[in-house]
Order: structure tokens, then C-alpha cells, then sequence
């Protein structure tokens, strides 16, 4: 098994991009309670909004603003059209709801693609392949854990000193009480879908950089990985999903380093999952609700 | 030509997209060729990123490879690809004319083919088992099943891409014969290269 720095290198940056989208699942899942299973299928949407974009040939820095704000309306028009009107509804029925999101958007995705690959455009400078201490990679693999911390970091201030953070910190807490204390619960519940879908579409323009090819069924693997992320890291926690979605990628990355085991690099990562819920289920940083009885 | 040499494995689960760490491998172990019979969709990854990666080793690839989706992944890139297929257009003027007719008169036809008239090597293969189907129709001289599967094993007719027969114990088509085309990367084409025959 030969690993070398170009491992750890993918492998940092396969989790930072599954960074970007752990933290929308933990968020929502530290709010509602719902495991948002079109989340992955939102980021796969960023990446086709992007390949129709450049293909009308508008220059990058009006393309990238529109796949932002296509991808957040996109979040939010997915809350407001399938969780809210569920919101009364028992858990189930919310997740059957994201499940069936999360088909319809693949299965648009596939008759408006058509099915065959999309390449994705390379955008200038990001997609340049540069060589650091003799590994040869692109530029986009080493910007991207600089990009998901500074993200992180905002997000976190964002969440500790803004009234929005607070109310979204109360939610979290406890729905009914905030909605009793005047918590205008509509607005903290978009908030958190529309930070959630603008990190899976910075993460989709890392993404998609890096491996530059787009189908119906790109964001459900991912999307999946970054669930597992999220879980190990203690679901509901922000800085938990970070560290699980670098752990996670790293890992993953060593084990394809070795030629025997490279086939077993996503069954890793589900093994993983299991483990956690057998040993620690609340995570790495997740916190053990006690009920007061 | 060059005989012998070692052949090292690598197995990628379903749906990567990352083949960096293969690719390191694969340069690693200090491969000359790397032999990747994929499907399109990963084939335009493994292109790109071999690319991004500076690999000198030659990508080889089978039939499946013969599409305009490698063509257009590995225009303008530094990268050597050579892939066995079927079918070379030119082969057959005839079908060649016609088949482009067909795929201008429509522009579905024309984005199914991945948004131009080269003719893949599949798309002759296509037309060929069509006909050889409707050859054993013909020989059996009825739709039943049972009288189709006969009368394949009696087929013989020149097609597009060449003979077709079956040999008698397995059935196994009689074909020794391929091409080899490599890619051009300033005209993103195909450029034949031989005729590879099994002796």
C-alpha cells in the first residue's frame, strides 16, 4: 500500500465537499427533526443549473451568483411544497415526503438530461492543475478545505451572535415553546433551508470541478456519505458534521491507496455508519437529550 | 511489439466519480497503459482527471469507449487514448451516407448521438444485429421462438461491419478482425490507426 501526499489530498478534499453538504442535513435534522434525503439530489441540481448556464455562454461571475440563487430557491421551494404543509403530520410522513423529493428530482434530472453524462464547464483558474511538494492535483483540491472552514466559521458566528442564530438555536431546542414565545417558526425554518442549499451549492461547484461530470444520480452517493458524515460527527451538530465529513473522506481515500481493498472504499463508509449507531449513536459531539420525566 | 509484462488489478465500487487515488496507483506502480473498459459516464471522469494529473501512461479501452463523449472529454487535452471498435467509418460508404442522413434530418437523433453525426462504432453493431435478427426470421420462415433460435445458428450474410456467422459449438460469432483508433485531441476525431487480427 503505497499512500502518498496526492491521497491525502483527495482525500481532504472529498471531505470538504461532503462537508458543505453534511452541514445542510444536520441543520435541518437539528430543527425538524427530518432527515432531509433531497439534499444530495439539491446539489446534483446545482451542478446541471450550472452546465445549462455556461452553455448559453454567459461569463463565470454572473453564472455562479445565478446557481447560487437557482439552488437556495430551489431549497426553499422544496420546503414550502413538501415538509410544511406535513409539519402536523407524524415524522414518518415528512421523511416519505423528502424520499419521494428526492426521486422526483432525479427522475427530472433524467428526462431533462436525457441520461447521457453532462460534462461540466471548468471554471478558470479553480480547475488549473497545480503541483504541491511533487503531487500533481488541481487548484480546486486545495482551495476547498480553505473555502469549507471559512463557511464554517461564518455559519458558527452567524448561529452564536445573530437573533436568527438565536431563534434558530431555540427551535432546535424545543418547537412548541419557541412558537409560544413569538419565534416566527416559518421564517427560521426557511432561513435553514436556504443556508443548507447555498453550502450544497458552493460544495456542487467544488464538487463538480473536480470530477467534471454530471448525471441524474451524481448527488445520491455523495448525498449519502455526507448523511453517514453527519451522523458519526453527532447529527445536529455543525462542527461534528465537519469533522465526520473529513474524517470520512480521508479514510476512504486511504483505503482506495491500497489495490486489494480500493473496492470496499464505500462499503467503509456504511460500515462505518453502523458502528456508530451500535457504539456511540449520538455521535461525536452529539449531545444525550435526558427527558425529564 | 512488446510481449509480457505485469498486469496489476483495481476494482471501483458503483457511482465514483473519484478515480484520483487509482490514478496515483496506477502511476505509482509505474503502469505504461491503463485499461479501462467503463462505461461513458465514468470514462469521461477517467479521462479528465488522468488528464488533470499530467498521467503519461496510454488509456485503452474497448468498444464501449468509441463514443463522441470521449471525443469531446479529451479535446485539447494531453492525453493518449487508443480504443478497439468494430466498426471504422468509411467502411461502408453506403450505410455511412445513410445513417448521417438520417441522424441530420432530425435533431433528436442528433443529440441521442451526442450532438453530431459521427458514426459510433455501436450504432453499425445496432444496425447489423437488427438485420441479422430479421435473417433468422427470414431462414426459420416463422415467428415462433423455437424456429428463431435454429435458424440463428444457420445466419450468413455480409453486413455492415463485415461477415456475419456463428461457429457450431457455442454459437460464438466469427470475427478476428478489429480496429484500433486512437484520439485526436487538436481535431477532438478519430484517427485509425490498424487492423488488429488474432493470429
Amino acid at each position: 500500500m503505497n499512500i502518498t501526499l496526492d491521497h491525502i489530498l483527495a482525500g481532504i478534499s472529498a471531505g470538504g465537499q461532503y462537508a458543505l453538504i453534511a452541514i445542510g442535513y444536520t441543520m435541518v435534522y437539528g430543527i425538524l427533526r427530518l432527515i432531509n434525503f433531497a439534499h444530495g439530489d439539491v446539489f446534483m441540481v446545482a451542478g446541471l443549473i450550472m452546465v445549462y448556464i455556461s452553455a448559453s455562454s454567459l461569463p463565470i461571475y454572473v453564472s455562479i451568483p445565478i446557481v447560487l440563487l437557482g439552488t437556495v430557491l430551489l431549497g426553499f421551494l422544496i420546503e414550502r411544497a413538501a415538509y410544511k404543509p406535513l409539519r402536523s403530520a407524524p415524522r414518518m410522513s415528512v421523511m416519505i415526503s423528502a424520499i419521494g423529493v428526492s426521486y422526483l428530482l432525479q427522475n427530472l434530472a433524467l428526462y431533462i438530461t436525457g441520461g447521457l453524462p453532462k460534462p461540466y464547464p471548468a471554471i478558470p483558474w479553480i480547475s488549473d492543475s497545480i503541483t504541491i511538494f511533487g503531487a500533481t492535483t488541481k487548484r480546486v483540491t486545495v482551495i476547498t478545505p480553505v473555502v469549507v472552514i471559512g463557511l464554517v466559521v461564518v455559519l458558527v458566528l452567524l448561529i452564536q451572535k445573530t437573533k436568527i442564530g438565536m431563534a434558530m438555536r431555540a427551535v432546535s431546542k424545543d418547537f412548541e415553546t419557541s412558537q409560544l414565545m413569538g419565534i416566527k417558526i416559518n421564517s427560521v425554518i426557511s432561513v435553514t433551508f436556504i443556508i443548507g442549499s447555498f453550502l450544497a451549492a458552493v460544495g456542487s461547484l467544488l464538487y463538480f470541478s473536480s470530477y467534471q461530470s454530471v448525471i441524474p444520480t451524481s448527488g445520491a452517493l455523495p448525498g449519502l456519505k455526507a448523511f453517514v458524515a453527519a451522523v458519526f460527527g453527532g447529527i445536529g451538530s455543525i462542527p461534528g458534521a465537519v469533522v465526520g465529513a473529513f474524517i470520512i473522506g480521508i479514510c476512504e481515500n486511504l483505503i482506495k491507496a491500497s489495490t486489494e481493498m480500493s473496492i470496499f472504499s464505500d462499503a467503509f463508509t456504511f460500515a462505518l455508519l453502523i458502528v456508530v449507531l451500535l457504539v456511540k449513536p449520538t455521535g461525536l459531539f452529539g449531545e444525550k437529550v435526558i427527558d425529564k420525566v | 511489439m512488446k510481449f509480457g509484462g505485469k498486469v496489476e488489478n483495481a476494482n471501483f465500487p458503483e457511482n465514483t466519480s473519484d478515480f484520483n487515488s487509482y490514478i496515483t496507483n496506477a502511476e505509482n506502480a509505474g503502469a505504461e497503459v491503463i485499461f479501462a473498459p467503463t462505461s461513458t459516464n465514468y470514462a469521461q471522469l477517467i479521462v479528465e482527471q488522468a488528464s488533470a494529473k499530467g498521467v503519461k501512461a496510454t488509456l485503452m479501452a474497448g468498444d464501449t469507449w468509441d463514443s463522441n463523449q470521449i471525443l469531446s472529454a479529451a479535446a485539447g487535452k494531453d492525453v493518449d487514448i487508443k480504443v478497439t471498435t468494430f466498426y471504422q467509418e468509411g467502411g461502408n460508404p453506403e450505410f455511412d451516407a445513410g445513417f448521417k442522413a438520417w441522424l441530420e434530418g432530425d435533431s433528436q437523433n442528433l443529440t441521442d448521438n451526442g450532438g453530431d453525426a459521427k458514426i459510433s462504432a455501436v450504432s453499425a453493431m445496432g444496425y447489423d444485429a437488427y438485420f441479422t435478427a430479421l435473417e433468422a426470421l427470414k431462414i426459420a420462415g416463422s415467428t415462433a421462438p423455437a424456429d428463431v433460435m435454429e435458424a440463428l445458428w444457420k445466419v450468413d450474410f455480409t453486413g455492415v461491419t463485415g461477415d456475419i456467422k456463428f461457429d457450431d459449438t457455442n454459437g460464438d460469432a466469427i470475427r478476428t478482425t478489429a480496429y484500433i483508433k486512437v484520439v485526436n485531441t487538436e481535431t477532438a476525431n478519430w484517427d485509425f490507426v490498424k487492423e488488429q487480427g488474432v493470429d
